[in-house]
């Protein structure tokens, strides 16, 4: 299985200044561009650390307590999305 | 009305260029006052931080016509701001590549006029394409990501091929090709840059293919044609809602082209005003923010706050008032006029005039 890891994109979390307390998402910047995050894909961004798509599922399904089949086509999909925009790297 | 939160600035740092690209959007004429200097800039930087602004886009004009752009980038990355270069390359040897890697430099955006020395030259105005290929490598040895832009225009654009192949060969991990969109020395030159119809359903086609085909590998990002368009686009994402730019001397504008597309509007001065309070209070960020100011047929449109009426630059370069419907749109009122320049060009076999180069604003030093 293949693990997967951020590239060499700056991960960047807002600071509070002027965003509502609700608002308070991470975002990826890119040359012009800026990614803003929701809540699912900031978790499975904070999990490309080495880990294998598996144990991401794995881990996302145990902290929020949903079956990891419900959740892997989801995931999988987010992540080939950020792949596509050269946001992160499968390797 | 509250203002939002701006996320990049784009910091034109001197109109210098010693390329004379015909498409430039630089303003054909602009103010002779005293570039900002390198701790006004820091100030502005700073100040852009605090406002929440996250990414820095390095422009002009030429950025490495500035001796200290690396100060600049590394106060950029102190504030901890995304720090990207918008460049020609021209100027930047081993040297300067190694400086800005070390004052933090997360992106560099290299401009080419073509993928082939002649045709590069003859749009540049300058021999300058054998020198960018080698400062793209030497981006790449540097270990900075490194983005291709191509302005896509009739003289080019049958050459898409060719240059999203030179963005394989350069190791680019971005392309941006934009289609020449018409503001400042290319409004001028608009009759010779506008590409025909038949070219851009043809260029449509390949930047689909190249994209499905490269895709994880070089994200491709193509710029419509807007006049071949049905829709407007969204430009900026509204006015005054997530993007400003400061130029050279200090101006600060909601959107770079502002300044000579809206005659009648009055731009504030980082000299003068806090870049807080011309973010949320002045007059020209406030003009055209939200949907307040909207005519019909946008005010009533269920796509007003998708494209936010198209660009007001536009509106006022081809109907003469900026707070009308971007004659773009198919629902414009004014429609007719950006049919009429379509209809004449498609009509035509005669050649395309020659254009204009850009020329160095006068006693900016």
């Amino acid at each position: 299985m293949r693990s997967i890891t951020p590239t060499v994109l700056l991960k960047c979390k807002l600071p509070p200044s002027l965003a509502p307390p609700s608002q308070e998402n991470s975002v990826l910047l890119f040359p012009e561009g800026v990614l803003e995050l929701n809540e699912t894909s900031m978790e499975i961004l904070a999990r490309c650390d080495g880990q294998t798509v598996s144990e991401i599922i794995q881990s996302l399904a145990e902290e929020y307590d949903i079956d990891p089949k419900t959740l892997a086509a989801d995931v999988r999909e987010a992540l080939a999305d950020l792949q596509q925009r050269k946001l992160i790297e499968l390797t | 009305m509250i203002a939002p939160r701006p996320y990049a600035l784009l910091a034109e740092i001197t109109y210098r260029c010693p390329l004379h690209c015909p498409y430039c959007s630089n303003p054909t004429q602009v103010r002779n006052d005293q570039e900002l200097t390198a701790n006004e800039w820091t100030r502005v930087i700073r100040e852009a931080a605090a406002l929440g602004v996250l990414q820095i886009g390095f422009s002009g004009g030429e950025p490495l016509a500035r001796r200290d752009l690396a100060e600049l980038v590394r106060a950029a990355r102190e504030a901890n701001l995304y720090t990207n270069l918008i460049t020609s390359g021209i100027g930047l040897d081993d040297d300067r590549v190694g400086a800005l890697h070390d004052a933090g430099l997360d992106s560099v955006q290299l401009s080419f006029q073509s993928d082939e020395t002649g045709l590069a030259d003859e749009i540049a105005g300058a021999r300058a394409h054998q020198r960018k290929l080698n400062v793209a490598a030497k981006i790449r040895a540097e270990g900075i990501p490194l983005s291709l832009n191509f302005v896509i225009h009739r003289r080019n654009i049958d050459r898409l091929p060719q240059m999203i192949e030179l963005a394989e060969t350069l190791g680019a991990e971005r392309v941006e090709l934009a289609n020449v969109q018409f503001y400042g020395w290319a409004f001028l030159n608009r009759a010779a840059l506008l590409p025909t119809r038949e070219q851009v359903v043809r260029a449509r086609e390949i930047a689909t293919a190249a994209k499905a085909r490269l895709a994880g590998r070089i994200d491709i990002f193509y710029v419509l044609p807007d006049y071949y368009e049905t829709w407007p686009k969204p430009c900026l994402n509204g006015w005054g809602q997530r993007y400003l730019t400061v130029n050279p001397i200090g101006d600060v504008l909601p959107c770079p082209t502002a300044s000579s597309a809206i005659p009648d509007l009055r731009f504030e001065n980082v000299r003068g005003r806090a870049l807080d309070w011309i973010w949320r209070q002045s007059e020209s960020f406030n003009r055209f923010r939200g949907t307040e100011w909207m005519p019909e047929p946008c005010r009533s449109c269920p796509q007003r706050e998708i494209d936010f009426g198209g660009c007001r630059c536009q509106a006022a370069l081809l109907t003469g008032n900026a707070a009308t419907t971007d004659p773009v749109c198919t629902l414009s009122p004014n429609r007719s006029v950006v049919d009429e320049v379509l209809r004449d060009l498609n009509s035509s076999s005669d050649h395309p005039p020659d254009w204009t180069y850009r020329i160095n604003p006068n006693g900016i030093q």
